[in-house]
């Protein structure tokens, strides 16, 4: 017999290895996220998608992103102690943070709205909320170039001086960011991230002279799948009819 | 001899398991240069062996190191539970106008750095401040100016 969780009163069939929000999600159980991606190892640092263990090795309020689904936990997702401790936490962050769009978007999908409007002071429509997805991208993807710095207040996200050179401009930071505040702008012959002051140059196409991909990035295929050294260099319009023509002839 | 070398070659003395961790070596330099210069950060990222972004990572997360050089003498004062009830606050506002310079920074002369810490683990004594890593307890506001008065002489 497949072994069985039970979240918000109903039985969930669960694979090796998953955890409450994966089989939550998978089920159509809505549990906010600010920290979690599906590419990254979870993390459990904004505490967003806390749910309750009734039955279970630990009773009390787990983070679901590292809970691991086990024969007979039974865990709530809107107990009132969730939504207490939830609604709290969402609104320490929207206090911080409160015109930033993502998080308005996990407070009114959560239906907490109503402490927005008495925010005051200047604030950044776009800003980093320290959910480290960013890091945690260059750290399993690329080069961990980036990293928290600071403590307390100060913490930030930053790229020490000496790793910008390591950057190899893959961006994966920038898609994982939650608020978009990790940009990269493709300027002349080179892409730049003005909140790290990284800047990584584009590769040319040696035939139509079109910027394609970065230089580092070219590098590591190059020297990773040697098979591929030559085709990589030239763009992938300008491959395909290189490849096209030594078929014809 | 560069600055990275002359850095490689403090750390000779130390085993290999001591020169895996990057806080002994972070240690090692902050005792050795009185703070941490960046070089010694790409040094450590090399021998550990763990990213750059990382080693400064622990570097800024402890008030213990700091990234820029600091003066001759240095005076840190908490401010952590038991010093701010016990008027912490007012000591550090003190310190920086009899100093003329802010917290975290160096006077102009490069005498004296302020810092502040958070708890030193002698709460008893509060407010505490430690010059030149000599805890003085129970400090009274008037004692603050002979006590710059001496440092500087």
């Amino acid at each position: 017999m497949a072994k069985t969780i039970s979240i918000d009163m109903r039985e969930f069939e669960f694979d090796a290895g998953e955890t409450v929000l994966s089989v939550a999600k998978r089920n159509g159980i809505f549990i906010p996220t600010l920290c979690y991606h599906e590419a990254l190892k979870p993390y459990g640092a904004c505490r967003l998608c806390l749910v309750e263990v009734l039955e279970g090795d630990k009773p009390g309020l787990h983070a679901s992103c590292l809970l691991s689904a086990k024969q007979g936990l039974v865990v709530l997702t809107v107990s009132d102690l969730v939504l207490k401790v939830r609604g709290v936490l969402i609104q320490l962050l929207l206090k911080r943070y409160p015109k930033e769009k993502s998080l308005m978007d996990i407070a009114k999908a959560c239906g907490i709205e109503d402490s927005i409007s008495t925010l005051t002071g200047e604030h950044q429509e776009k800003a980093c909320l320290l959910c480290g997805r960013c890091v945690r991208a260059c750290e399993e993807m690329g080069r961990s170039v980036i990293g928290f710095v600071s403590r307390g207040s100060e913490r930030a996200v930053d790229a020490p001086i000496g790793s910008h050179k390591e950057c190899l401009g893959c961006r994966a930071c920038e898609n994982v960011c939650p608020t978009g505040v990790v940009r990269f702008s493709l300027h002349d012959g080179v892409i730049k991230n003005d909140l790290w002051d990284i800047t990584v140059d584009m590769a040319v196409c040696p035939i139509c002279g079109r910027s394609f991909a970065t230089v580092p990035l070219i590098d590591k295929v190059k020297t990773e799948l040697e098979a591929l050294s030559e085709a990589i260099s030239m763009c992938p319009a300008c491959r395909r009819a290189e490849l096209l023509k030594r078929i014809c002839v | 001899m560069g600055i990275s070398e002359e850095i490689r070659n403090k750390f000779k003395g130390l085993t290999s398991e001591e020169r895996s961790r990057p806080a002994t070596l972070l240690k090692r330099v902050q005792a050795e240069y009185g703070y941490v210069p960046e070089d010694a950060l790409e040094v450590i990222a090399g021998l550990t062996g763990l990213p750059l972004s990382q080693i400064k990572g622990v570097a800024t997360f402890y008030a213990s190191f700091s990234l820029r050089p600091r003066g001759t003498h240095v005076i840190q004062i908490c401010q952590g539970t038991a010093c701010h009830v016990k008027g912490a606050k007012r000591l550090k506002e003190r310190l920086e106008s009899l100093l003329n310079t802010e917290t975290g920074q160096t006077t102009e002369d490069g005498i004296i750095t302020l810092e502040e810490v958070r708890c030193i683990g002698c709460c008893n004594r509060a407010p505490v401040v430690v010059v030149d890593g000599r805890t003085k307890g129970r400090i009274n506001i008037r004692e603050l100016e002979p006590l710059i008065r001496d440092l500087r002489d």
